[in-house]
């Protein structure tokens, strides 16, 4: 097990990090931005097109730093990013073994390939949630710097939800892997789902069908009061059970 | 030697690899049709065919790469289709393919594949590396096709396991290394480990292997030594005529077969050589070589017809 979870994470510790350092700058760059964007929000709200846009906004100017600080770090940072990371470390999660030609030598060790689809899962879910903690955390720190504050517990809580969210993504993209003979295919799908889905909920009537109406705003403006949203964190998970268990059984089935 | 755990798995009766009437299909292309062979313990056996014959596909199914559709394979006693997980706990396996993880090192690398066999032997495999000129720090993304060949087929070795695997592990392979790799399995047989390879390479198959077998079309069509194959084939003889032959222009019998065109043409025939130089001496021959009894004139005699 250690040798798979080795093999693997030596591949993704740059990517990893790299992905860190990304989401960090962003996360400071919007901490110490603030104060200008506080004193501007009712003038950039009249610029934004966007009704749904426009709703973020106005929930910035009513309830203060909270929520600007869950646009920037969970709703913009860690979907976009997190996207992206998702889709650069977790596409060649199986289909780079066929991509590369390297499955055969791989599946023809004495290790189940179930046992190689959840490591290499475990493996990349920490490589994809540790920086979302970490960065998170770091505000708590930095906020203060701005003259705000950030509760341990809300923040800790947003960082759990966005990371069941990321977690459904992966498991997404793990299954794309599975059935894909090449990893930029399974990246693309999964970067190409998520900017539809994104599209969709810049336009209003069909917007709270979108992924993103589940890591906006007002989801995590309850989870500032401390009402988590156990709901839809139960379905990232359910979601990402299943698909992981279909990953499993395709896996399993698939000849090389 | 075997290590101990692996030793006392293995009963003195039974053969290290067993296939009996596997059959596979990709689709509606049948790769594999009743083949049935058994392979004992300190064993060298080749598997020869034209490409597409169904020698890599038989070797994947003893590791779970491909499921067979019908038959079964065993691995030192142990259902290989039912039971992979074991069976590839028993087996070294170098597939021919030679993509490797760009990333790692070849000493990464054999740390890597060896880390799942429970009697590895690492030491071994370092010593191999060496052995064979393999650089253990280098990445494998910088390293030669063949290099990457030895790396294959030192992991295959240093799993210590009582069966080794290789589809095509002299490919690539300059003279001294084939040699080397040559003496290395002997002595593995020595110690009673089973090697099953393909190869392309007649002359490594015919000073290796205490058996070969022959597949065409997804069937073992011929199985048995070097020599004993040779007898069963008939007699060669390869003719160069002083002036380009038409076919009809040579002698006909019932077991003779001709082979060639223009000036070079050989015969296969299962006549005694006086009774057959005697027919064919009024031909303007220029020159005559005996075949001899080699696996390369089996295969000719077996798949010339394929070729043509």
């Amino acid at each position: 097990m250690i040798a798979i979870a080795r093999q693997y994470a030596r591949g993704l510790i740059w990517l990893s990090l790299g992905y860190f350092i990304i989401l960090e700058a962003a996360l400071v760059a919007a901490i110490f931005y603030w104060p200008k964007f506080r004193d501007n929000t009712p003038a950039l709200a009249k610029l934004v097109p966007f009704q749904s846009l426009q709703d973020l906004l106005t929930a910035v100017q009513q309830s203060g730093y909270w929520p600007y600080f869950a646009i920037q770090q969970w709703f913009k940072g860690c979907s976009l990013f997190g996207v992206a990371a998702i889709a650069f470390m977790g596409s060649g999660i199986i289909a780079r073994e066929a991509d590369q030609r390297t499955a055969e030598f791989l599946f023809s060790r004495p290790v189940s390939r179930r046992k190689v689809l959840r490591v290499r899962t475990a493996v990349l879910s920490f490589a994809v949630l540790w920086p979302v903690y970490v960065s998170s955390i770091s505000a708590i720190w930095l906020s203060p710097a701005v003259d705000e504050a950030l509760p341990w517990a809300a923040t800790l809580w947003a960082s759990t939800y966005m990371a069941c969210f990321l977690l459904t993504l992966i498991t997404a993209t793990v299954l794309l892997s599975v059935i894909s003979t090449h990893q930029m295919r399974a990246g693309i799908i999964i970067v190409g789902i998520i900017l539809l889905s994104f599209a969709q909920y810049l336009i209003q009537g069909i917007d709270q069908w979108s992924l993103f109406a589940t890591i906006d705003v007002w989801t995590f403006m309850r989870i500032g009061v401390g009402e988590y949203p156990w709901m839809a964190s139960g379905c990232f998970l359910t979601a990402s059970a299943a698909m992981f268990a279909l990953a499993e059984l395709l896996l399993k089935r698939r000849n090389w | 030697m075997l290590n101990p755990p692996l030793r006392h798995t293995l009963m003195l009766t039974d053969p290290a690899v067993l296939f009996e009437n596997v059959s596979h299909a990709f689709g509606a292309q049948q790769v594999l049709q009743g083949v049935s062979l058994r392979i004992e313990q300190g064993e060298i056996v080749g598997l020869i065919g034209p490409n597409g014959a169904g020698k890599s596909t038989l070797l994947r199914s003893m590791v779970g790469i491909i499921r067979p559709d019908h038959g079964t394979v065993q691995v030192c006693g142990t259902d290989a289709v039912r039971n992979a997980l074991e069976a590839r706990r028993h087996i070294g396996y170098a597939p021919s393919e030679t993509a490797l993880y760009h990333q790692m090192t070849s000493e990464q690398l054999l740390a890597f594949a060896i880390a799942f066999h429970p009697s590895a032997d690492h030491a071994l495999g370092l010593s191999l590396l060496d052995k064979l000129g393999v650089p253990h720090a280098k990445r494998l993304g910088a390293l030669s096709h063949g290099m990457k060949r030895k790396i294959m087929l030192v992991q295959a070795i240093a799993c210590g396991g009582p069966v080794i695997v290789l589809d095509e592990p002299t490919e690539a392979l300059d003279p001294e290394a084939r040699r080397m790799v040559e003496s290395e399995l002997r002595s593995q047989a020595a110690a009673g480990r089973a090697v099953l390879f393909s190869s392309h390479d007649l002359t490594s198959v015919e000073r290796l292997c205490h058996r070969a077998a022959f597949l065409r079309r997804g069937t073992i069509v011929r199985a048995g030594g070097a020599a004993e194959l040779a007898a069963e084939t008939g007699r060669l003889l390869h003719l160069e005529f002083r002036v380009p032959m038409d076919r009809d222009q040579l002698p006909v019998h019932a077991a003779w077969r001709w082979q060639g065109q223009a000036t070079r043409w050989s015969l296969h025939h299962n006549d005694p050589v006086e009774k057959v130089l005697a027919v064919i001496a009024e031909l303007p021959i220029n020159g005559i070589r005996d075949g001899g009894g080699s696996l390369e004139e089996v295969f000719d005699a077996l798949y010339g017809g394929d070729a043509a």
